[in-house]
């Protein structure tokens, strides 16, 4: 019988503050097949990137996840959705580059497992 | 909310080999925006081209060009309307044309005077240049006075050189005695005194015959100008050497 493992969601930046460089704890997703990350920002002009960054192992070196386009951080308020179809490493985790404004950041994430 | 996905859709790898792709796309693009824009000649290849509504066909044209061959070859009767042509160089003008007509009105005018006038001219003649006028006929007969008549006019104008010749001392020969050598006037009239008797003529200096002298003296009318040569010649055959005589020449 198949089973279904989701993991609850769970917030991997909470109010981040966004006058400066933001960097997430290691989330491992080993066991996992699709997660996905809402960003949530409000300031006054914020201007960043966010990055998200894997992991094969925990000796392996952290590298940048291709998302086909820059997931940029401006205007006073709004948000983003990075949806993974497929998690091929052992970690992952989310960095926000700091270039100007101020304002704070809520980042949740979920995971759950395709039916065996 | 903008979405990204990991991993990235590859639009190169998720299309079918000679599919289009954006960078393909962008550049028909541009390339089409050139040609809307018509900064690049379009090359265009009909066989047939419609024309717009009222646009100059060939069967048009060439009916065109054989009415104007015609105008040019002036074949055909050219109407023309112009409110003002101009003159060629010397052409009469109205202004020109408006003075001959009031110089031949004047003309006419005066046309008609002179023929009233000449019609008749009794009256019209107060005073005549009689040298200059020629009488070509006699006088009609009338009782009319004419004026006074000079009969007395001639006076005498020259006599012979010598005043009176002696033939005895001076022949008159056939050949002719020079007597004036030259009439201080025009004679008239020569009135001969002699007591000679002979046959004599009086002749120029050419030997030319002015008058015949009547026998014993007389009067005789001649036409000799100023200045001629007058010569006694005897017409006896011989020399006439008796007898004297002395002539007055009257003009």
């Amino acid at each position: 019988m198949g089973r279904k493992n989701v993991v609850k969601s769970y917030s991997i930046i909470d109010s981040g503050d966004l006058s400066g460089n933001i960097t997430t704890s290691p989330t491992n997703v080993i066991n996992l097949d699709k997660a996905s990350i809402h960003l949530v920002w409000l300031g006054t002009s914020p201007v960043g990137e966010v990055t998200v960054e894997a992991r094969n192992g925990e000796n392996d070196s952290w590298y940048e996840l291709d998302f086909g386009g820059s997931v940029l951080i401006s205007g006073n308020s709004g948000d983003h959705q990075i949806v993974f179809n497929e998690l091929p490493f052992t970690d992952i985790r989310l960095k926000y580059t700091f270039t100007s404004g101020v304002g704070s950041m809520d980042a949740k994430l979920t995971m759950k497992v395709i039916g065996a | 909310m903008s979405t990204f996905t990991y991993p990235a859709i590859s639009v190169s790898s998720a299309l079918a080999p000679g599919a289009a792709t954006e960078a393909k796309q962008d550049s028909i693009i541009s390339e089409l925006q050139l040609k809307a824009d018509l900064t690049e000649t379009q090359p265009v290849s009909a066989a047939s081209l419609p024309l717009p509504t009222g646009a100059a066909t060939q069967t048009t044209l060439a009916s065109l060009l054989t009415e104007l061959e015609l105008k040019a070859d002036s074949s055909e009767t050219q109407p023309v309307s112009a409110v003002s042509l101009p003159l060629p160089t010397g052409a009469a003008t109205e202004a020109t044309l408006i003075t001959i007509d009031a110089d031949t009105s004047s003309i006419a005018t005066d046309s008609s005077t002179i023929a009233s006038d000449t019609t008749s001219i009794n009256g019209k003649i107060t005073a005549c240049d009689t040298g200059s006028v020629t009488i070509s006929s006699a006088l009609p007969p009338g009782t009319n006075t004419i004026g006074n008549v000079n009969l007395n006019e001639l006076s005498i104008v020259d006599f012979l050189d010598t005043g009176l010749l002696d033939s005895s001392a001076s022949n008159i020969t056939t050949a002719g005695l020079q007597i004036i050598s030259s009439l201080a006037a025009n004679v008239s009239q020569i009135d001969i005194f002699e007591d000679i008797g002979e046959f004599m003529a009086i002749t120029d200096g050419s030997d030319v015959v002015l008058a015949y002298l009547p026998l014993g003296g007389g009067s005789v009318k001649v036409s000799i100008p100023s200045g001629t040569v007058l010569k006694l010649a005897s017409l006896t055959g011989s020399s006439i050497t008796v007898g004297k005589i002395s002539m007055n020449l009257l003009g």
